[in-house]
């Protein structure tokens, strides 16, 4: 059988490995891994989590090839300029190991996309480029119970973590794995939450394009990202669970960091909460997604890092308003009636919230007025620096209801 | 060692240094924790107030106001978003 055959020789010098044999190399051979990104992390941590034999490969991009990725994305050539990155990334991937199975995603990760792709994996590569889809497949990798290989880099220093699994010390060689971690959830784990629990404001922090990137830094994160997903795949040595890993490529220095579990729920709480978030670069739903300055964004429109607000139903009101840390604001002027004792608010009426620096930073908040015309501009206002929801039909909508 | 201020990213290029001693911190007894360190960082170096970072003390996580000692090593770190 030369597929076997083929098959031991392949990967021969890893099996011999004292610690990973032929039990961690089956367990690589049937893990599911998505890696969403397939740029400066995302080449390196396929290209290496390909040749050490893992089972199927997922690859989420909607990017083409550019001159200025060829630095560091070096599963492109020249050739590729104005290919589809998701592609050509799973034909280099298939040349260089036609054993491993692959699966592109051309599309941008969305709140609409993300829990149905995400799902039909066992692990998860964080490899992308901007906060939108970090908070995203975070989000959607806590809902979903999935470990999560986060890692980021900026200039010369880059970030590594695993999250959502939970904090179980060393496994001994061969005997975990990504079931076997997975089943014994409870014990607390953290996620990218628990280190940042909300997006930066729209340009606080500058992307690679905007500040460079060294080439070697993404090359050296993302094959910690890939070293990361094989040990919790076959179970072998110490996962960076609940720890980030910082490296500076200037000193050759690491930092490692515990991460606390905070134990609480700073994103959507559930599937539907989740579709309905305001997430920014493009990751929110068309239809559902509102750019920071208050109009509707249509489908493939980036917005540019601006995180938006969401609007939702009585329902989705309701639920935002039982989680903890969410601050709920009746932005209509004081005195106007229905008087609301039903549930507790702040008053901040949008005549203030116009002629003021809006008193809020890096908060989750839902607005509400009377109709759910005004709270529409107020949240266009208090999205450029909080994570914002407002409700329609206004509270007379949401009266309406209570009986 | 004494009392030691590491900075990761951009709040390097704005403290000038990645790592802040003795000679660029006040006296320990004007920091006693988290909370009198950040007010002091925020007025030495006023564009940490725009920016969101975790604080980690001897290399844990800290959410909540914690005491500094005059050996602790505090590390600022911000997000980084590049891929």
């Amino acid at each position: 059988m030369p597929k076997d055959r083929n098959h031991h020789a392949r990967y021969q010098r890893q099996v011999l490995l004292e610690g990973w044999g032929p039990n961690a190399q089956q367990k690589l051979l049937q893990a599911r891994i998505l890696v969403i990104g397939a740029g400066g992390l995302g080449c390196p941590a396929l290209q290496y989590l390909a040749a050490a034999g893992a089972g199927v490969l997922g690859i989420v991009d909607d990017d083409r090839v550019a001159i200025t990725d060829l630095h560091r994305q070096i599963l492109y050539t020249a050739a590729d300029e104005g290919a589809l990155k998701a592609e050509k990334a799973a034909e280099f991937l298939r040349r260089m190991n036609p054993l491993v199975n692959t699966e592109s995603y051309c599309v941008r990760l969305t709140n609409a996309n993300a829990l149905s792709i995400i799902e039909k994996y066992q692990i998860i590569v964080d490899a992308s480029d901007n906060f939108g889809t970090r908070y995203l497949v975070n989000d959607a990798c806590v809902l979903l119970g999935k470990p999560l290989i986060y890692g980021s880099v900026s200039r010369f220093e880059g970030q590594v973590a695993v999250f959502n699994l939970p904090g179980a010390g060393h496994m001994a060689p061969g005997t975990g794995g990504v079931a076997s971690s997975v089943a014994t959830a409870g014990a607390a784990s953290t996620n990218y939450r628990d280190l940042f629990p909300v997006p930066p404001d729209p340009g606080e922090v500058l992307s690679c394009s905007e500040a460079g990137v060294l080439g070697v830094v993404t090359g050296i994160i993302g094959s910690m990202q890939a070293l990361e997903a094989l040990k919790v795949a076959t179970g072998v040595g110490s996962p960076l669970i609940n720890k980030l890993l910082t490296y500076h490529a200037l000193y050759n220095s690491f930092y490692e960091v515990s991460i606390l579990p905070s134990g609480k729920i700073s994103g959507p709480a559930n599937a539907a909460a989740f579709r309905e978030w305001p997430y920014g670069d493009g990751c929110g739903a068309p239809g559902k997604w509102h750019g920071a300055a208050g109009a509707l964004a249509g489908e493939g429109l980036s917005g540019a890092g601006a995180p938006g607000f969401a609007t939702v139903d009585a329902a989705r009101f309701d639920e935002l308003r039982a989680q903890e840390g969410v601050l709920v604001i009746d932005v209509r002027e004081i005195g106007e009636s229905p008087f609301i004792d039903q549930f507790e608010h702040t008053q901040l009426p949008l005549s203030r919230l116009r002629s003021t620096d809006p008193p809020y930073t890096g908060q989750t908040i839902v607005v509400f007025c009377q109709s759910g015309k005004r709270s529409l501009e107020a949240a266009g206002i208090l999205a450029a620096r909080n994570t914002v929801f407002q409700l329609e039909q206004g509270i007379m909508g949401w009266l309406a209801l209570q009986s | 060692m004494p009392l030691t201020v590491l900075t990761f990213g951009q709040i390097a290029d704005i403290t000038g240094s990645t790592a802040l001693g003795t000679d660029a911190l006040p006296d320990i007894g004007a920091l006693p924790d988290t909370d009198a360190l950040n007010a002091w960082l925020h007025e030495r170096y006023p564009r940490l107030q725009h920016l969101k970072y975790m604080i980690a003390v001897d290399k844990r996580s800290v959410r909540e106001n914690t005491p500094l000692s005059s050996h602790s090593v505090v590390a600022l770190l911000p997000p980084f978003s590049g891929g």
